[in-house]
């Protein structure tokens, strides 16, 4: 991976994380919508949310 | 340190490598892209051998750095209805999909627009959706096929065969200006709180950024040529030396005075046809055929 070529003094960018496993924020993105944790529960049960194992 | 963007939030439906790119580059600046993903994901994960993990291929990893991953399948009712809680809380909406079957999974701009009326949406298409080809789906080499590009290739290399450059060119181009335009439509947000709606079309942008050049005399008039002599000269070339290839671009005045001096031929530029800048664009295979020959005979240094 290459970082990012550009310098900016006050908000250099950067690579701060490295990509995510698929799925591997459902929940907690839910989660910070207001979505309940039984809902989640549901979605996940029935195959419509997918987290990493 | 934070990046410019933070506290700037992107739900981000698309997928291999156009839109991922032009949301890696926000990512950078310290946006939370949040990866939306169908159970199947996106595809660009098996693409390539991985390091370790199954489905984090090379590329994958490289432009889904800095981002969140939720995955859904958006057929299920219940899917959409928590994504569009999500939309909500989002600053931005963007995705690379047709624009029929964005419509079809219910998440069109007037869709969005319901639960979030300032929404930034962006849609990056193939094609314009007004255009003669608006409904057909686009991948790099065929809107490489159809831009003009893979024609230039063969008419630089002079036999005329169509060819492709070795790079996603279409993809990252039409990247940097997804990025750039969602960026534009933040700002105008940000100072009147209005949101809108964006489409950032692959054939037309690539047509637009080729044509800053090679536009050439068609600019004055419709039957005028199309394609910079100077991009298109065969001479045009790293050239050899005795011991290496070597860049040289001569291009102002003062360059191919110092140029002809050097290998001992300043007579060259009192030549009406090389004496002028204009002179010497208008000729300008020639002046490459004199690089070609003065240089091959000297070493590089």
């Amino acid at each position: 991976m290459v970082e990012p070529p550009m310098r900016m003094s006050r908000t250099p960018p950067a690579i701060r994380s490295m990509a995510p496993l698929l799925g591997a924020d459902s929940r907690a993105i839910l989660a910070e919508a207001g979505i309940g944790e039984a809902d989640i529960d549901a979605l996940k049960a029935g195959g419509a949310l997918i987290e990493p194992d | 340190m934070p990046g410019a963007l933070e506290g700037i939030k992107i739900i981000d439906l698309t997928n291999v490598i156009l839109g991922p790119y032009g949301t890696m580059l926000l990512a950078d600046q310290g946006a939370e892209v949040i990866k939306v993903e169908a159970p199947e994901g996106d595809a660009v994960r098996h693409i390539g051998k991985p390091g370790k993990t199954p489905g984090m291929g090379p590329t994958y990893l490289y432009v889904n750095r800095n981002k969140r991953s939720l995955c859904l399948d958006l057929k299920n009712a219940a899917a959409r209805t928590a994504l569009l809680k999500v939309v909500a809380t989002a600053d931005a909406f963007v995705h690379a999909l047709r624009p029929q079957a964005i419509e079809g999974l219910g998440l069109g701009y007037e869709d969005i627009r319901k639960v979030k009326p300032d929404i930034v949406y962006v849609g990056a298409y193939g094609f314009s959706a007004d255009g003669p080809y608006g409904k057909l789906p686009a991948y790099d080499d065929a809107i490489q096929a159809r831009f003009g590009i893979a024609d230039l290739m063969g008419r630089a290399a002079g036999d005329d065969v169509p060819r492709y450059p070795p790079t996603i060119l279409a993809d990252k181009t039409v990247g940097l200006t997804f990025a750039f335009s969602t960026l534009s439509a933040l700002m105008h947000r940000q100072r009147t709180g209005e949101g809108q709606f964006v489409e950032v079309p692959m054939f037309e942008t690539m047509a637009a950024w080729l044509m800053v050049e090679h536009l050439w005399e068609r600019t004055f008039s419709d039957d005028g040529e199309v394609g910079y002599s100077r991009l298109l000269a065969r001479t045009r070339k790293p050239f050899r030396t005795l011991d290496g290839w070597m860049a040289i671009l001569p291009y102002n005045d003062k360059h191919w005075r110092s140029f002809f001096d050097i290998v001992g031929r300043p007579e060259v530029l009192k030549d009406p046809r090389y004496s002028t800048l204009n002179a010497r664009s208008m000729n300008i295979s020639d002046m490459y055929s004199m690089v070609d020959i003065l240089t091959r005979a000297k070493a590089r240094s």
